[in-house]
């Protein structure tokens, strides 16, 4: 049924009565826009259009039906605005209706947008709010005006909720500003509609409601015991449940679907511009819950009336905020399910801040800290002359003419190129392509830009896109005479399946590689050195590759999916690489030469803009490849290179085979009775086959922020994670030679992250593999694979005084070691990753290990106690990749162990250290999950 | 601003408030409103003021105009400066916006060239950047380039694109790291033309030596205005024979000496570069990567100190 209400008009908003309204089917939803376009959703899909809405004649005067978008989905949401329809269709696909105007509201044409939502809708001058159906976050379409009202980009609005703004109060005064408020007052009620929300009578309000059903939330401390402490984390879990509903395919009553959060739309909301601290509500029949943090809850109690029982469902939503004070948080993100902006005027021109996350003002902190503190050199008197006086002409020259016109208008900026493609069907091979990448500035002055690959499909003309803004990371892959790169984005790492793209040449594809991650770079406003908490990680090639930890990286149970890392590469070349929170960063080459971090970014191939200029230093590294030469004996030829069938190639690798130990003769043959065998340096009768090993030493010279350390070699190397707080002056390092010694490094500091000497430390054996925890509990793994707690190591004793062994797993031969805050990990030589039970501050050897997971090549252990592998083995839907990023999830002071793990970027990862990342995932802070964009299609 | 990057950037987005006011005698049907620009102080004027020539022939009888052409307080304004050059040398400490007044008529054929297309200024500008490669690379970046690699640095400025542009001019600004800089510095100073006329008189009492450094110009002394290089122009290296870094005060003091203050004595010329006043000591070769124009020239105006 719709019904109109007759007789609102300025002096009588309320109207005088309802006037039923004659429908061809059962309406599901309708949207009336601020002008005369009136839809509605019909229950089969199909959508209503009102015809004849005019200022005499309010009421219209006949329905149009229009088909769903999609013929085979159906319609579930519809929102208009004054010139704009938008619709969503029950696969959460977002429609833009073209062709619409005040002579024909029915439009001509759907248009499929990006994104997938649950819910949109259009505020006073056509801009769009929606929440994504992937994260639940609030969606603002970014580029709406009136010349384009489909606008450009959904972009993320970081929303913190009621509970959050003691802690971030500077996005809070943002969004205020902005006029988005959180619906202070929440009352149950029957009716709520979107109809009833946009009839708000103050201009600027928006509401939001959280995802929380009545019937879970209720539900949920009677399926609990009583005596279980945690509330909040029941209502957590009730949220997970909901979510996997929710995106589990379109469910057999309708009545239950059209999405499934509409559905709990009995908490509706009234827009109201009360202060939004005076939102939270206590229930004041529940003792249990109110112990949360009751000092705060009056605080912000002012004012706030709970009208019935009702609303104890409701006050979960509050208390369950509160809540997060709890360690060990419940959920840290806001689920969204319902935005109204229908009073919210954004002009299309003005600058908006809803979207600045607190990640990138910190990044920007410390990346100034940074590279003040490394260089001294840029803070010479001439340097810093020209800078004060540069800001000072912008002052001067441009401050107040800021108004005048620009004398070059801007414009789109197209670089093209032809390259190969590794085409995306059967069978596989490289095809040649054009390349385009189209450059422009955002809305705020940022750059964004889209790629753009067109190929030739039968005859057919196709291209296939991707945002710069959504690309994750661009690896060089030299091989096969093919000078390639990848270009993965989150949902190319889920694939395992990157674009990969080929240039005729290595200096074409390094300048595109320059440009594109410059791009990339610039899109996501990260530019300068990398910050202290860093990740870093090194491919199979030896290339370096870092990423910048967003807060939420590590929070619970939510954070950051590992697939949506940006990654990008800084010069050099390394096969290890150690860093901890205070900025000091080791690497080891494959040539086992030690090399420390200059602070600066880019080298290689990154020169000009994405380079720093005065650390930037000649790197060489070399590596050693051999090849066996096989040969058997026969009566007539003697040895030749023609084997039996059974035989090995004639010319192998080293798999199998032991070192050149037993010696050889002159040519360098070794001989033997037969393959595979143990060989020895001089002919005798009885030998019927003979090898000889050929060695290539592969030397590359590059440009990077390193600096070598001469003059020991090592083959591992360890640096104390430092908590966030805590300063050290002098910062413990220790390393193993590559000869098996180990070292201990004096004089790490900040300001000399090289240090001054080694400090040799004894051992029974050589040792190959040791990490340095937060306490200064330093394990060392020895070449026989069992493991060594080094005792008594503090600042005053850097070295400890003795070494107590501790005997690997059974069977197994260890082979790494990490150490974070408390936990201790190693792998073993067959990839088992081991977990140490039993570790106290009393009893720091720990008792047994226990086993964790298997395929592990490598494990990081940082000073959170986040552990982080390299595994072999991932699945992707396109492919199985071996040498993958990944994250253990579900990791807590109670739990270390965690739970199960998140995949990364890879294949072809060597190495990972998340040994910087000391940053607490934020305890009330609104997660910051809209800093990432939403998924573009990939075509 | 922390970043070396920053001064490209500022460098590359620096603005000059402008009014374009038409000159009094221009016959004209009705009153020419002045047309107010922010110009990019690295781009030309020919190269950004198509608006200003639209906008003043509405008001003129276009069958009589003849090529825009521009002045400010009597001096004829040459477009194949750059705009901030022309400001820094004419028009710095004074009010702004700076006033220039347009002409469409009696085009002094004496002080300026003509600038019939766009594809003059591009051709004006490539050669600039071929020059300074001749001295900082003996030509090998310049001529290693593509035709199209020479159109992306045209468009680049053309288009006020600056990654475009730095995506290509980067090459341009790269030096083997064992020579510690360029072979040469490209760099041209100007002086203002009083100061033409107080040089030519210091001349008497100067040594020798430093005359020589730049006698070998004499016609830039003698009429500024009618030479085609009224400014110096030398070969100078970054890094001294000894391996010590050279600065902007050792430039100053080898080409140009008047322009730095005697010992004890007030300062009597500023040392302008796109409108701040490097310290004396900065590394050469860092003003050239970072503070050079587009076309690859240090652009150095030696004005006199203003005399309130």
């Amino acid at each position: 049924m719709v019904w109109f209400r007759e007789g609102i008009y300025h002096l009588n908003p309320e109207g005088s009565e309802w006037e039923e309204v004659s429908l061809p089917g059962e309406v599901i939803q309708i949207s009336c826009g601020p002008g005369d376009l009136v839809w509605a959703v019909l229950w089969e899909g199909q959508l209503l259009v009102r015809e004849g809405v005019s200022r005499d004649c309010p009421k219209g005067t006949s329905w149009v039906t229009v088909d769903s978008p999609s013929p085979d989905v159906g319609a579930t949401h519809v929102a208009v605005g004054v010139n704009v329809v938008w619709a969503l269709t029950k696969d959460n696909k977002v429609w833009f209706r073209r062709g619409i105007n005040s002579h024909n509201p029915c439009g001509s044409g759907w248009i499929n947008m990006v994104g997938e939502m649950i819910m949109i809708n259009v505020g006073l001058n056509d801009q769009v709010l929606a929440i994504s159906s992937e994260d639940r976050a609030v969606y603002y379409r970014q580029g709406v005006t009136s010349s384009e009202l489909s606008g450009k980009t959904w972009r993320a609005i970081t929303v913190p909720r009621d509970g959050d703004r003691s802690h971030s109060s500077a996005s809070a005064s943002s969004l205020q500003s902005a006029g988005i408020y959180f619906c202070g007052e929440v009352r149950a009620q029957s009716a709520g509609s979107d109809v009833e929300s946009e009839r708000g009578s103050t201009d600027g309000a928006a509401g939001l409601v959280t995802s929380s059903s009545p019937e879970s939330l209720v539900d949920a401390p009677t399926d609990q015991p009583v005596e279980t402490p945690r509330i909040p984390k029941v209502t957590s879990d009730s949220f997970i449940s909901e979510l996997v509903s929710d995106r589990e395919p379109p469910k057999t009553s309708r009545e239950e679907t059209p999405p499934a959060v509409l559905e709990e739309e009995p908490l509706a909301v009234e827009e109201d511009l009360k202060d939004p601290c005076a939102g939270v509500a206590i229930p004041p029949q529940d003792p249990q819950w109110c112990n949360v943090d009751l000092e705060e809850a009056q605080i912000q109690q002012t004012g706030v009336v709970l009208d019935s029982l009702d609303t104890c469902s409701l006050s979960s939503v509050a208390t369950y905020t509160l809540a997060m004070e709890d360690p060990y948080g419940a959920d840290e993100r806001p689920l969204w399910a319902w935005v109204s902006g229908g009073g919210c005027n954004v002009d299309s021109h003005s600058q908006l801040n809803w979207f600045n996350s607190m990640n990138a003002s910190s990044l920007v902190q410390s990346v100034q800290s940074m590279s003040l503190s490394v260089s001294p050199a840029q803070t010479a008197a001439w340097r810093r002359q020209i800078f004060e006086q540069l800001s000072e002409r912008t002052k001067r020259e441009m401050d107040d003419f800021r108004h005048y016109e620009q004398a070059i208008e801007q414009s789109v900026w197209v670089k093209k190129g032809t390259m190969q493609w590794w085409r995306d069907w059967k069978p596989y091979k490289w095809i040649d392509v054009h390349f385009a990448l189209e450059q422009f500035s955002g809305a705020e002055g940022n750059k964004d830009g889209i790629l753009f690959i067109y190929y030739n499909f039968y005859e057919e003309k196709k291209y296939l896109h991707a945002f710069v803004n959504d690309v994750t990371i661009l690896v060089p892959v030299l091989n096969d005479s093919k000078h390639s790169f990848a270009i993965y984005t989150p949902e190319r790492t889920k694939q395992r399946w990157p674009i990969r793209l080929s240039a005729a040449t290595e200096l074409e594809m390094q300048d595109w590689l320059a440009l594109l991650s410059v791009s990339c770079c610039d899109s996501r406003g990260i530019q300068g050195p990398p910050s202290k908490q860093a990740a870093w990680s090194i491919t199979c090639k030896g290339d370096i590759f870092v990423s910048e930890p967003s807060p939420s990286l590590e929070a619970m149970p939510y954070p950051t999916p590992c697939d949506q890392m940006f990654w990008r590469q800084v010069g050099g070349h390394l096969r290890i690489v150690e860093c901890n929170s205070v900025g000091i960063v080791w690497g080891i080459g494959y040539d086992h030469t030690a090399w420390v971090h200059t602070g600066g970014y880019g080298g290689g191939f990154f020169q000009g803009l994405g380079s720093s200029t005065d650390n930037i230093y000649t790197q060489s590294d070399s590596k050693s490849v051999y090849i066996y030469e096989n040969q058997r004996w026969n009566p007539v030829t003697g040895y030749t290179n023609r084997g039996l069938p059974t035989d090995r190639y004639m010319w192998s690798d080293s798999s199998g085979l032991h070192d050149v130990s037993g010696g050889a003769d002159r040519d360098g043959w070794q001989y033997a009775a037969d393959f595979p065998a143990l060989y020895h340096g001089h002919k005798t009768l009885k030998d019927f086959v003979r090898r000889r090993r050929w060695a290539r030493k592969c030397k590359l010279t590059t440009t990077g922020p390193w600096q070598e350390v001469p003059p020991i070699s090592l083959s591992d190397v360890t640096i104390l994670p430092c908590a966030a707080q805590i300063s050290v002056d002098v910062v413990p390092l220790w390393a193993i030679s590559n000869k098996g010694d180990v070292l201990c490094r004096l004089g790490v500091s900040t300001l000399t992250p090289a240090g001054s000497s080694w400090l040799h430390v004894g051992t029974d054996q050589p040792f190959k593999s040791i990490s340095i925890g937060a306490a200064s509990q330093v394990w060392a793994i020895a070449k026989d694979g069992s493991a060594f707690y080094r005792g008594s190591v503090s600042a005053e004793s850097p070295a400890g005084d003795s070494w107590y062994h501790i005997p690997s797993p059974a069977k197994q031969k260890l082979k790494q070691v990490s150490v974070g805050r408390t936990s201790v990990y190693t792998v073993d030589e067959n990839g088992n990753l081991w977990y140490r039970q039993g570790v106290t501050p009393s009893y720091p050897q720990g008792s047994s290990w226990e086993h964790i997971s298997n395929n592990v090549r490598k494990v990081s252990v940082g000073p959170l106690d986040q552990v982080w592998i390299i595994a072999d083995k991932v699945q992707g839907s396109h492919g199985l990749s071996c040498g993958t990023v990944c994250h253990r999830l579900g990791v807590q002071p109670m739990e270390p162990k965690g739970q199960s793990w998140d995949y990364g970027i890879g294949g072809g990862w060597d190495h990972i250290t998340v040994r910087g990342n000391c940053m607490e995932p934020p305890a009330s802070v609104c997660p910051l999950w809209g800093a990432w964009p939403l998924r573009a299609p990939s075509l | 601003m922390a970043d070396d990057k920053d001064v490209l950037r500022d460098v590359w987005f620096g603005r000059i408030p402008t009014c374009f006011l038409l000159n009094q005698d221009e016959v004209t049907e009705r009153e020419a409103e002045p047309y107010y620009l922010l110009l990019p102080r690295v781009s030309y004027l020919t190269l950004v003021t198509d608006k200003v020539k639209k906008h003043f022939h509405k008001v003129i009888r276009t069958d009589d105009a003849e090529e825009m052409w521009f002045e400010y307080e009597g001096t004829p304004l040459k477009w194949h400066y750059p705009i901030g050059v022309l400001f820094d040398l004419h028009a710095s400490n004074t009010v702004l916006p700076w006033s220039i007044t347009v002409h469409f008529k009696n085009f002094p054929e004496r002080d300026l060239l003509h600038c019939p297309s766009h594809s003059v200024i591009e051709a004006h500008f490539m050669s600039s950047i071929k020059e300074a490669d001749a001295l900082k690379h003996k030509s090998q970046v310049v001529n290693d380039m593509q035709k199209k690699d020479h159109k992306q640095l045209w468009m680049g400025l053309q288009n006020d694109k600056f990654d475009q542009f730095w995506a290509m001019n980067r090459k341009l600004m790269e030096y083997p790291t064992e020579d510690g800089g360029f072979r040469f510095i490209p760099f041209r100073i100007y002086q203002h033309s009083l100061h033409t006329f107080i040089a030519t008189f210091l001349l008497c009492f100067v040594p020798v030596s430093a005359v020589c450094s730049y006698c070998s110009d004499t016609r830039s002394l003698s009429s500024p205005t009618l030479s085609d290089r009224p400014f110096i122009q030398k070969q100078f290296r970054p890094v001294s024979p000894e391996g010590h870094v050279h600065t902007l005060g050792d430039l100053l003091k080898e080409v140009y000496p008047v322009a730095l203050p005697n010992e004890g004595g007030p300062k009597r010329f500023q040392v302008v570069i796109h409108g701040i006043e490097p310290l004396l000591e900065t590394p050469l070769q860092w003003l050239s990567e970072h503070l050079s124009h587009p076309d690859s020239f240090l652009h150095i105006c030696v004005i006199p100190v203003p005399s309130d």
